[in-house]
Protein backbone atom coordinates (compact mmCIF):
# COMPACT_ATOMS: atom_id res chain seq x y z
CA UNK A 1 0.00 0.00 0.00
CA UNK A 2 0.98 3.62 -0.45
CA UNK A 3 1.60 5.70 2.69
CA UNK A 4 2.39 9.40 3.14
CA UNK A 5 4.92 10.59 5.69
CA UNK A 6 3.40 13.18 8.03
CA UNK A 7 6.78 14.93 8.34
CA UNK A 8 8.18 15.30 4.81
CA UNK A 9 4.85 14.67 3.00
CA UNK A 10 6.50 12.19 0.61
CA UNK A 11 4.87 8.87 -0.24
CA UNK A 12 6.38 5.42 0.10
CA UNK A 13 5.36 1.78 -0.30
CA UNK A 14 4.81 -0.34 2.79
CA UNK A 15 3.16 -3.70 3.51
CA UNK A 16 2.21 -3.24 7.18
CA UNK A 17 0.51 -0.85 9.62
CA UNK A 18 1.95 0.52 12.85
CA UNK A 19 5.03 2.59 13.63
CA UNK A 20 7.78 2.57 11.00
CA UNK A 21 10.53 4.80 9.67
CA UNK A 22 10.02 7.00 6.60
CA UNK A 23 12.55 5.95 3.92
CA UNK A 24 12.88 9.60 2.78
CA UNK A 25 13.40 11.57 5.99
CA UNK A 26 13.90 8.84 8.58
CA UNK A 27 11.16 10.15 10.89
CA UNK A 28 8.87 7.74 12.73
CA UNK A 29 5.46 7.44 11.07
CA UNK A 30 2.39 5.88 12.66
CA UNK A 31 0.08 4.19 10.16
CA UNK A 32 -3.16 3.41 11.96
CA UNK A 33 -5.03 0.25 10.97
CA UNK A 34 -8.38 0.91 9.26
CA UNK A 35 -11.15 0.71 11.86
CA UNK A 36 -8.77 1.18 14.77
CA UNK A 37 -9.72 3.97 17.21
CA UNK A 38 -8.00 7.26 16.44
CA UNK A 39 -5.24 8.20 18.90
CA UNK A 40 -6.50 10.61 21.54
CA UNK A 41 -4.91 14.04 21.19
CA UNK A 42 -3.87 15.90 24.31
CA UNK A 43 -6.55 18.24 25.66
CA UNK A 44 -6.33 21.81 24.35
CA UNK A 45 -4.96 24.49 26.68
CA UNK A 46 -7.54 25.70 29.15
CA UNK A 47 -9.79 22.73 28.41
CA UNK A 48 -11.51 24.53 25.54
CA UNK A 49 -11.64 22.59 22.29
CA UNK A 50 -10.63 24.38 19.10
CA UNK A 51 -13.67 25.83 17.36
CA UNK A 52 -13.26 24.17 13.97
CA UNK A 53 -14.07 20.57 14.85
CA UNK A 54 -17.20 20.86 16.92
CA UNK A 55 -15.51 19.84 20.14
CA UNK A 56 -13.03 17.28 18.78
CA UNK A 57 -9.45 18.48 18.79
CA UNK A 58 -7.31 17.83 15.71
CA UNK A 59 -3.99 16.12 16.33
CA UNK A 60 -1.05 18.46 15.88
CA UNK A 61 -0.20 18.78 12.21
CA UNK A 62 3.31 18.17 10.92
CA UNK A 63 5.46 21.24 10.25
CA UNK A 64 6.34 22.26 6.70
CA UNK A 65 9.82 21.12 5.62
CA UNK A 66 10.89 24.79 5.74
CA UNK A 67 10.07 24.89 9.45
CA UNK A 68 12.74 22.18 9.87
CA UNK A 69 15.37 24.21 7.98
CA UNK A 70 17.94 23.92 10.79
CA UNK A 71 17.76 20.16 10.47
CA UNK A 72 17.39 19.84 6.67
CA UNK A 73 19.40 22.86 5.56
CA UNK A 74 17.94 26.11 4.22
CA UNK A 75 18.07 25.32 0.51
CA UNK A 76 16.78 21.75 0.72
CA UNK A 77 13.95 22.68 3.10
CA UNK A 78 13.00 25.63 0.84
CA UNK A 79 12.98 23.39 -2.24
CA UNK A 80 10.93 20.65 -0.52
CA UNK A 81 8.41 23.23 0.68
CA UNK A 82 8.30 24.90 -2.74
CA UNK A 83 7.42 21.58 -4.41
CA UNK A 84 4.64 20.87 -1.92
CA UNK A 85 3.13 24.37 -1.83
CA UNK A 86 3.31 25.11 -5.54
CA UNK A 87 2.64 21.67 -7.01
CA UNK A 88 0.53 19.87 -4.37
CA UNK A 89 -1.21 22.75 -2.58
CA UNK A 90 -4.33 20.83 -1.56
CA UNK A 91 -2.45 18.04 0.24
CA UNK A 92 0.13 20.42 1.68
CA UNK A 93 -2.23 23.03 3.12
CA UNK A 94 -4.60 20.36 4.43
CA UNK A 95 -1.83 18.88 6.55
CA UNK A 96 0.53 21.73 7.36
CA UNK A 97 0.93 23.11 10.87
CA UNK A 98 -0.57 26.60 11.08
CA UNK A 99 0.91 27.72 14.39
CA UNK A 100 4.40 28.30 12.94
CA UNK A 101 3.62 31.54 11.10
CA UNK A 102 7.21 32.77 11.46
CA UNK A 103 8.48 30.05 9.11
CA UNK A 104 5.72 30.77 6.58
CA UNK A 105 6.57 34.49 6.64
CA UNK A 106 10.30 33.83 6.30
CA UNK A 107 9.63 31.48 3.37
CA UNK A 108 7.47 34.12 1.68
CA UNK A 109 9.98 36.93 2.29
CA UNK A 110 12.89 34.81 0.98
CA UNK A 111 10.96 33.76 -2.14
CA UNK A 112 9.61 37.22 -2.98
CA UNK A 113 12.99 38.83 -2.34
CA UNK A 114 14.84 36.46 -4.67
CA UNK A 115 12.17 36.92 -7.33
CA UNK A 116 12.35 40.70 -6.95
CA UNK A 117 16.17 40.71 -7.19
CA UNK A 118 16.04 38.76 -10.45
CA UNK A 119 13.36 41.12 -11.83
CA UNK A 120 15.47 44.15 -10.90
CA UNK A 121 18.46 42.56 -12.64
CA UNK A 122 16.46 41.85 -15.82
CA UNK A 123 14.92 45.32 -15.75
CA UNK A 124 18.37 46.84 -15.56
CA UNK A 125 19.55 44.65 -18.46
CA UNK A 126 16.52 44.96 -20.72
CA UNK A 127 15.12 48.30 -19.58
CA UNK A 128 15.47 50.09 -22.92
CA UNK A 129 13.80 47.31 -24.90
CA UNK A 130 10.93 46.97 -22.40
CA UNK A 131 10.47 50.74 -22.34
CA UNK A 132 10.12 50.81 -26.14
CA UNK A 133 7.54 48.01 -26.04
CA UNK A 134 5.52 49.70 -23.27
CA UNK A 135 5.71 53.10 -25.01
CA UNK A 136 4.28 51.49 -28.15
CA UNK A 137 1.45 49.93 -26.10
CA UNK A 138 0.71 53.22 -24.34
CA UNK A 139 0.38 55.09 -27.61
CA UNK A 140 -2.76 52.99 -28.25
CA UNK A 141 -4.48 54.52 -25.23
CA UNK A 142 -6.88 57.46 -25.64
CA UNK A 143 -5.40 59.17 -22.55
CA UNK A 144 -1.82 58.21 -23.38
CA UNK A 145 -0.58 61.51 -21.98
CA UNK A 146 -1.59 60.45 -18.48
CA UNK A 147 0.67 57.40 -18.71
CA UNK A 148 3.53 59.13 -20.44
CA UNK A 149 3.86 61.13 -17.22
CA UNK A 150 7.07 59.22 -16.64
CA UNK A 151 6.29 56.94 -13.73
CA UNK A 152 5.39 53.82 -15.71
CA UNK A 153 8.22 54.35 -18.17
CA UNK A 154 10.68 55.05 -15.38
CA UNK A 155 9.53 51.88 -13.63
CA UNK A 156 9.84 49.55 -16.63
CA UNK A 157 13.18 50.98 -17.69
CA UNK A 158 14.70 50.42 -14.26
CA UNK A 159 15.48 54.03 -13.35
CA UNK A 160 18.83 55.26 -12.10
CA UNK A 161 21.56 53.19 -10.44
CA UNK A 162 20.40 54.56 -7.10
CA UNK A 163 16.85 53.39 -7.80
CA UNK A 164 18.15 49.91 -8.62
CA UNK A 165 20.13 49.76 -5.36
CA UNK A 166 17.05 51.00 -3.45
CA UNK A 167 14.91 48.29 -5.05
CA UNK A 168 17.44 45.60 -4.16
CA UNK A 169 17.81 46.80 -0.57
CA UNK A 170 14.10 47.44 -0.03
CA UNK A 171 12.93 44.13 -1.51
CA UNK A 172 12.78 42.15 1.79
CA UNK A 173 10.88 44.93 3.57
CA UNK A 174 8.42 45.36 0.71
CA UNK A 175 7.98 41.56 0.60
CA UNK A 176 7.18 41.46 4.33
CA UNK A 177 4.76 44.38 4.04
CA UNK A 178 3.09 42.80 1.01
CA UNK A 179 2.64 39.47 2.76
CA UNK A 180 1.13 41.03 5.89
CA UNK A 181 -1.20 43.34 3.98
CA UNK A 182 -2.42 40.67 1.55
CA UNK A 183 -2.99 38.20 4.41
CA UNK A 184 -4.94 40.90 6.25
CA UNK A 185 -7.09 41.68 3.21
CA UNK A 186 -7.81 37.99 2.49
CA UNK A 187 -8.71 37.46 6.15
CA UNK A 188 -11.15 40.37 6.25
CA UNK A 189 -13.04 38.89 3.29
CA UNK A 190 -12.92 35.42 4.89
CA UNK A 191 -14.31 36.80 8.15
CA UNK A 192 -17.13 38.55 6.30
CA UNK A 193 -17.99 35.24 4.60
CA UNK A 194 -17.79 33.23 7.85
CA UNK A 195 -14.81 31.49 6.35
CA UNK A 196 -12.08 31.81 8.96
CA UNK A 197 -12.74 29.11 11.57
CA UNK A 198 -9.03 28.47 12.15
CA UNK A 199 -8.08 32.10 12.56
CA UNK A 200 -5.49 34.46 11.11
CA UNK A 201 -2.59 32.05 11.58
CA UNK A 202 -4.05 29.73 8.93
CA UNK A 203 -4.50 32.62 6.46
CA UNK A 204 -0.98 33.92 7.07
CA UNK A 205 0.49 30.42 6.68
CA UNK A 206 -1.27 30.03 3.32
CA UNK A 207 -0.17 33.45 2.06
CA UNK A 208 3.44 32.85 3.14
CA UNK A 209 3.83 29.43 1.54
CA UNK A 210 1.70 30.31 -1.51
CA UNK A 211 4.37 32.88 -2.39
CA UNK A 212 6.25 29.89 -3.78
CA UNK A 213 4.39 30.58 -7.04
CA UNK A 214 6.03 34.02 -7.34
CA UNK A 215 9.42 32.45 -7.97
CA UNK A 216 8.36 32.22 -11.61
CA UNK A 217 8.90 35.99 -11.62
CA UNK A 218 12.61 35.17 -11.55
CA UNK A 219 12.32 33.83 -15.12
CA UNK A 220 13.85 36.13 -17.74
CA UNK A 221 10.53 37.01 -19.39
CA UNK A 222 9.66 40.62 -18.52
CA UNK A 223 6.01 41.29 -17.55
CA UNK A 224 4.72 37.85 -18.67
CA UNK A 225 6.58 35.92 -15.96
CA UNK A 226 5.03 38.13 -13.29
CA UNK A 227 1.57 37.71 -14.77
CA UNK A 228 1.88 33.91 -14.83
CA UNK A 229 3.28 33.92 -11.28
CA UNK A 230 0.42 36.10 -10.09
CA UNK A 231 -2.29 33.84 -11.55
CA UNK A 232 -0.56 30.76 -10.15
CA UNK A 233 -0.29 32.48 -6.75
CA UNK A 234 -4.02 33.29 -6.72
CA UNK A 235 -4.87 29.66 -7.51
CA UNK A 236 -2.57 28.37 -4.75
CA UNK A 237 -4.03 30.88 -2.27
CA UNK A 238 -7.60 29.83 -3.11
CA UNK A 239 -6.81 26.10 -2.82
CA UNK A 240 -4.75 26.70 0.30
CA UNK A 241 -7.41 28.78 2.07
CA UNK A 242 -10.04 26.12 1.37
CA UNK A 243 -7.83 23.41 2.87
CA UNK A 244 -6.18 25.29 5.73
CA UNK A 245 -9.36 27.03 6.91
CA UNK A 246 -11.51 23.89 6.24
CA UNK A 247 -14.00 25.92 4.19
CA UNK A 248 -15.75 25.48 0.85
CA UNK A 249 -13.92 26.23 -2.40
CA UNK A 250 -16.50 28.92 -3.23
CA UNK A 251 -15.66 30.96 -0.13
CA UNK A 252 -11.94 30.45 -0.62
CA UNK A 253 -12.00 31.53 -4.28
CA UNK A 254 -14.16 34.55 -3.41
CA UNK A 255 -11.70 35.61 -0.70
CA UNK A 256 -8.74 35.14 -3.06
CA UNK A 257 -10.22 36.78 -6.14
CA UNK A 258 -12.42 39.59 -4.75
CA UNK A 259 -9.59 41.84 -3.45
CA UNK A 260 -7.56 41.34 -6.62
CA UNK A 261 -10.70 41.84 -8.69
CA UNK A 262 -10.95 45.31 -7.17
CA UNK A 263 -7.22 45.84 -7.63
CA UNK A 264 -7.43 44.76 -11.27
CA UNK A 265 -10.43 46.99 -11.82
CA UNK A 266 -8.15 49.80 -10.75
CA UNK A 267 -4.92 48.82 -12.46
CA UNK A 268 -5.50 46.19 -15.15
CA UNK A 269 -9.01 47.34 -16.01
CA UNK A 270 -7.86 50.88 -16.54
CA UNK A 271 -5.42 49.63 -19.16
CA UNK A 272 -7.52 46.80 -20.61
CA UNK A 273 -10.72 48.78 -21.30
CA UNK A 274 -9.17 51.41 -23.60
CA UNK A 275 -6.92 48.80 -25.22
CA UNK A 276 -9.94 46.66 -26.08
CA UNK A 277 -11.76 49.76 -27.30
CA UNK A 278 -8.75 50.76 -29.41
CA UNK A 279 -8.50 47.25 -30.88
CA UNK A 280 -12.24 47.32 -31.64
CA UNK A 281 -11.82 50.49 -33.69
CA UNK A 282 -9.23 48.84 -35.99
CA UNK B 1 -19.74 36.98 24.28
CA UNK B 2 -16.93 38.33 26.43
CA UNK B 3 -13.47 39.61 25.72
CA UNK B 4 -10.71 37.07 26.34
CA UNK B 5 -7.00 37.71 26.76
CA UNK B 6 -4.09 35.65 25.49
CA UNK B 7 -0.52 35.76 26.68
CA UNK B 8 1.65 36.12 23.57
CA UNK B 9 5.29 36.13 22.62
CA UNK B 10 6.98 39.47 23.16
CA UNK B 11 7.31 40.02 19.42
CA UNK B 12 4.93 38.28 17.05
CA UNK B 13 2.66 38.95 14.09
CA UNK B 14 0.68 41.73 15.90
CA UNK B 15 3.95 43.59 16.45
CA UNK B 16 4.90 43.21 12.77
CA UNK B 17 1.60 44.90 11.89
CA UNK B 18 2.36 47.62 14.45
CA UNK B 19 5.79 48.19 12.89
CA UNK B 20 4.15 48.35 9.47
CA UNK B 21 1.78 51.06 10.75
CA UNK B 22 4.71 52.96 12.25
CA UNK B 23 6.69 52.62 9.01
CA UNK B 24 3.76 54.03 7.01
CA UNK B 25 3.73 57.10 9.28
CA UNK B 26 7.48 57.63 8.96
CA UNK B 27 7.34 57.12 5.18
CA UNK B 28 4.48 59.62 4.88
CA UNK B 29 6.48 62.16 6.90
CA UNK B 30 9.92 61.61 5.42
CA UNK B 31 9.56 60.32 1.85
CA UNK B 32 8.18 62.16 -1.21
CA UNK B 33 5.42 59.55 -1.53
CA UNK B 34 3.18 61.69 -3.72
CA UNK B 35 5.82 61.89 -6.44
CA UNK B 36 6.58 58.17 -6.20
CA UNK B 37 3.08 56.74 -6.70
CA UNK B 38 1.84 56.34 -10.27
CA UNK B 39 -1.19 57.99 -11.85
CA UNK B 40 -4.19 55.72 -11.32
CA UNK B 41 -4.63 53.84 -14.64
CA UNK B 42 -8.38 53.46 -14.04
CA UNK B 43 -8.84 57.22 -13.56
CA UNK B 44 -6.58 57.98 -16.53
CA UNK B 45 -8.56 55.65 -18.78
CA UNK B 46 -12.10 56.37 -17.61
CA UNK B 47 -11.93 59.72 -15.86
CA UNK B 48 -13.49 58.10 -12.78
CA UNK B 49 -11.71 57.40 -9.49
CA UNK B 50 -11.07 53.79 -8.44
CA UNK B 51 -11.90 52.45 -4.95
CA UNK B 52 -8.44 53.23 -3.62
CA UNK B 53 -7.95 56.63 -5.27
CA UNK B 54 -6.76 59.36 -2.92
CA UNK B 55 -5.48 57.02 -0.21
CA UNK B 56 -1.83 58.04 -0.54
CA UNK B 57 -2.84 61.72 -0.44
CA UNK B 58 -4.95 61.02 2.66
CA UNK B 59 -2.01 59.22 4.32
CA UNK B 60 0.41 62.06 3.61
CA UNK B 61 -2.04 64.83 4.62
CA UNK B 62 -2.91 63.07 7.87
CA UNK B 63 0.76 62.51 8.73
CA UNK B 64 1.22 66.28 8.35
CA UNK B 65 -1.78 66.96 10.60
CA UNK B 66 -4.00 68.22 7.74
CA UNK B 67 -7.16 66.36 8.74
CA UNK B 68 -9.61 68.20 6.46
CA UNK B 69 -7.41 67.65 3.38
CA UNK B 70 -6.96 64.00 4.34
CA UNK B 71 -10.72 63.47 4.63
CA UNK B 72 -11.31 65.30 1.36
CA UNK B 73 -8.77 63.07 -0.45
CA UNK B 74 -10.25 59.80 0.83
CA UNK B 75 -12.31 59.38 4.02
CA UNK B 76 -11.48 55.67 4.12
CA UNK B 77 -7.78 56.33 3.54
CA UNK B 78 -7.74 58.82 6.42
CA UNK B 79 -9.61 56.38 8.68
CA UNK B 80 -7.30 53.49 7.75
CA UNK B 81 -4.15 55.54 8.31
CA UNK B 82 -5.41 56.88 11.64
CA UNK B 83 -6.46 53.40 12.80
CA UNK B 84 -3.12 51.89 11.74
CA UNK B 85 -1.14 54.49 13.70
CA UNK B 86 -3.39 54.21 16.74
CA UNK B 87 -3.04 50.43 16.63
CA UNK B 88 0.74 50.74 16.31
CA UNK B 89 0.95 53.00 19.34
CA UNK B 90 -1.35 50.83 21.48
CA UNK B 91 0.40 47.60 20.53
CA UNK B 92 3.87 48.95 21.18
CA UNK B 93 2.69 50.09 24.64
CA UNK B 94 1.06 46.69 25.23
CA UNK B 95 4.28 44.99 24.20
CA UNK B 96 6.46 47.19 26.39
CA UNK B 97 4.23 46.58 29.43
CA UNK B 98 4.01 42.84 28.61
CA UNK B 99 0.22 42.97 28.68
CA UNK B 100 -1.76 40.07 27.14
CA UNK B 101 -3.32 40.29 23.70
CA UNK B 102 -7.10 40.87 23.64
CA UNK B 103 -8.99 38.12 21.79
CA UNK B 104 -12.14 39.54 20.25
CA UNK B 105 -15.09 37.15 19.85
CA UNK B 106 -15.68 35.86 16.32
CA UNK B 107 -19.05 37.67 15.85
CA UNK B 108 -17.39 41.00 16.67
CA UNK B 109 -14.58 40.32 14.18
CA UNK B 110 -17.12 39.28 11.55
CA UNK B 111 -19.18 42.42 12.07
CA UNK B 112 -16.04 44.55 11.85
CA UNK B 113 -14.99 42.82 8.61
CA UNK B 114 -18.41 43.37 7.05
CA UNK B 115 -18.38 47.01 8.18
CA UNK B 116 -14.94 47.36 6.58
CA UNK B 117 -16.13 45.99 3.23
CA UNK B 118 -19.18 48.25 3.39
CA UNK B 119 -16.86 51.19 4.11
CA UNK B 120 -14.86 50.39 0.96
CA UNK B 121 -18.07 50.47 -1.10
CA UNK B 122 -19.33 53.68 0.55
CA UNK B 123 -15.96 55.37 0.13
CA UNK B 124 -15.90 54.48 -3.56
CA UNK B 125 -19.49 55.74 -4.00
CA UNK B 126 -18.48 59.01 -2.32
CA UNK B 127 -15.40 59.39 -4.52
CA UNK B 128 -17.51 58.74 -7.64
CA UNK B 129 -20.17 61.23 -6.51
CA UNK B 130 -17.56 63.86 -5.72
CA UNK B 131 -15.77 63.21 -9.02
CA UNK B 132 -18.90 63.59 -11.09
CA UNK B 133 -20.72 66.25 -9.05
Amino acid sequence: MLARCAHCQKTFETDHFGVQGCPHCGQQVHLAEPGAPAPQPPPAAGGAPPPWEGGRAEPEAPPAPFARRRELGFLRSWLDTWKLAALQPAEFFRAVRISDTGSALLFGVATLTVSSWFQTFYTALMGAATRGMVEQMLRQLPQAGEYQSAWVLRFVSGGSALAIVARLAGAPLLALAGLLISAGVFHVVLLALRGAPRGFDATLTVVGYASAAHIIGAAPVPLLANLVGFVWYLAVVAIGLAQAQRISSGKAWTAAVLPFGLFCLCCCGGVAVPLIAALGRH
Amino acid sequence: MGLAWRKTERVGVPELFALLGLASFLAARALPLLSLVPTCPFRAATGLPCASCGMTHALVHLARGELASALRSSPLGAALAGSAWLYAALDLVRCALRLPWPLLPEPVLRAAARAGLAAVALNWAWLLWRGTA
